[in-house]
């Protein structure tokens, strides 16, 4: 097996969950399924307050950011990340979500910032293919 | 998004902007067009910021001692930034970076700064770019630079180059005195922290570190900050007494390494063809030719 340096540079993606959800399997399943696929994964881990999860985006310097939600709280925790990503000046970073979210949210979550809202059941493929097809300068 | 030039980052770098900071950095890591007239500017301009870095076994609770070490930091006023590196896999490419989970992040940027790094294929616990993004930290106002490695166990000696003190984590159980006889990583740490103390079997581990190894101990239970303080102490006593290193060598033997590396994985498919594929032949063709070249 080569040790050599992949000649792509790898996408930098941030899976956070804010709030008080606890249900993190998800996240997990979808953070090694994006490093299986080549990508630079930070986790945050949960109970991230949003002003956290942005002040993480910003010093990491990630491409996408990803937020789970499986409790019920995205209208809240998903606009309020938005904000503060708005006030660090880096609401540029592709921003996705998923989890437990009704078809009759994803609307709103859109028209706050969020690119796409993946719901149970989504090829992690179809994930994949639309980050790399959003990331400036993606291989 | 807007491209900076490498200009404007180095003006950010210096008054301590975090996102022309971390963009920086970005640049430096990926080899961006700019990354070496950035790194030769912020050069010039180094301010005093001793490294500390910190290795161990996976699963030794480094990230969980670093997260209780910040805390100690802070309290001093001291600015900190943090680097952790953790495993890229050989098989995808992929990372997953997960030493951030275990800090509490409860501080703004400007005290805090943390990043983590993936080894994309390099060896040795560290990143080829890490030396070039200490650099550029320490151009930044950062009274501290702290650098988490990929624990390997035994061979660390990567890291003997950045730093200005090692702190080894060792946890009870990890092995029996032969295990510490054995040469590379018991035998270059400043400091070594004996973590995981609340777990049995840490007097037989005192007694091995005691009578084989030179650098003092320090027994902490990381997760409740037991002993944290004290060893805290310690490495700032270390910290203060080392004299300032000149990495000028390791930085260019560094830069030349990369360079090589990327000029033999260019010239192979020529060695395929030539002579029969044989590498030693191409290789003489092509020392003779870089010889003549008189390089100085």
């Amino acid at each position: 097996m080569s040790t050599t340096v992949p000649t792509a540079q790898p996408i930098k993606i941030l899976i956070a969950k804010t709030g008080l959800d606890g249900h993190d399997r998800g996240a997990k399943v979808l953070a090694r399924a994006l490093m299986d696929e080549g990508f630079e994964v930070i986790y945050t881990g949960i109970r991230k307050t949003a002003e956290q999860v942005a002040k993480i985006a910003l010093q990491e310097d990630v491409d996408v950011i990803g937020l789970s939600s499986l409790s019920g709280a995205h209208n809240q925790t998903f606009g309020d990340v938005a904000d503060e990503l708005s006030k660090l000046g880096i609401a540029d970073k592709l921003l996705i979500g998923g989890g437990v979210i009704p078809d009759s949210d994803i609307a709103a979550l859109k028209a706050k910032g969020f690119a796409e809202i993946f719901t149970p059941g989504t090829p992690i493929a179809n994930i994949t293919a639309f980050i790399r097809l959003h990331v400036n300068g993606a291989a | 998004m807007a491209q900076h030039s490498w200009q404007e980052l180095a003006a950010g770098v210096r008054a301590g902007n975090p996102l022309l900071l971390t963009k920086a950095i970005s640049l430096v890591e990926n080899r961006k067009s700019g990354h070496t007239e950035l790194l030769s500017s912020l050069y010039a301009q180094k301010r005093n910021c001793p490294v500390l870095a910190i290795t161990g076994m996976p699963g030794a609770g480094k990230s969980t001692l670093i997260n209780a070490l910040i805390a100690e930091v802070v309290k001093t006023g001291k600015r900190l930034a943090v680097l952790a590196v953790d495993p890229t896999s050989p098989f995808s490419g992929g990372a997953f970076l997960g030493d951030r989970i275990r800090f509490s992040d409860d501080y703004p940027t400007e005290r805090v700064f943390m990043r983590s790094f993936a080894t994309r294929g390099s060896v040795g616990g560290v990143s080829n770019a890490l030396l070039d993004i200490l650099q550029v930290i320490q151009a930044a106002p950062f009274d501290l630079a702290i650098i988490e490695t990929v624990g390997v166990g035994q061979s660390e000696i990567a890291i003997n180059a950045f730093a200005d003190a090692i702190l080894l984590v060792v946890v009870p159980e990890m092995g029996d005195e032969v295990q510490i006889l054995k040469g590379g990583i018991m035998e270059i740490p400043s400091l070594i922290a004996i973590n995981k103390c609340d777990l049995p079997g840490v007097p037989k581990l005192e007694n091995a570190l005691h009578a084989f190894v030179k650098a003092p101990y320090y027994k902490v239970t990381a997760k409740n900050g037991t002993g944290v303080s004290e060893l805290y102490q310690a490495i700032a006593e270390r910290l203060a007494s080392a004299s300032p290193r000149d990495l000028r060598a390791t930085i260019l033997a560094n830069k030349l390494e990369s360079l090589v590396r990327e000029l033999s994985e260019r010239l192979l498919p020529a060695a395929d063809t030539e002579n029969g594929g044989n590498p030693y032949t191409r290789f003489a063709a092509l020392e003779a030719r870089i010889r003549a070249l008189e390089i100085s």
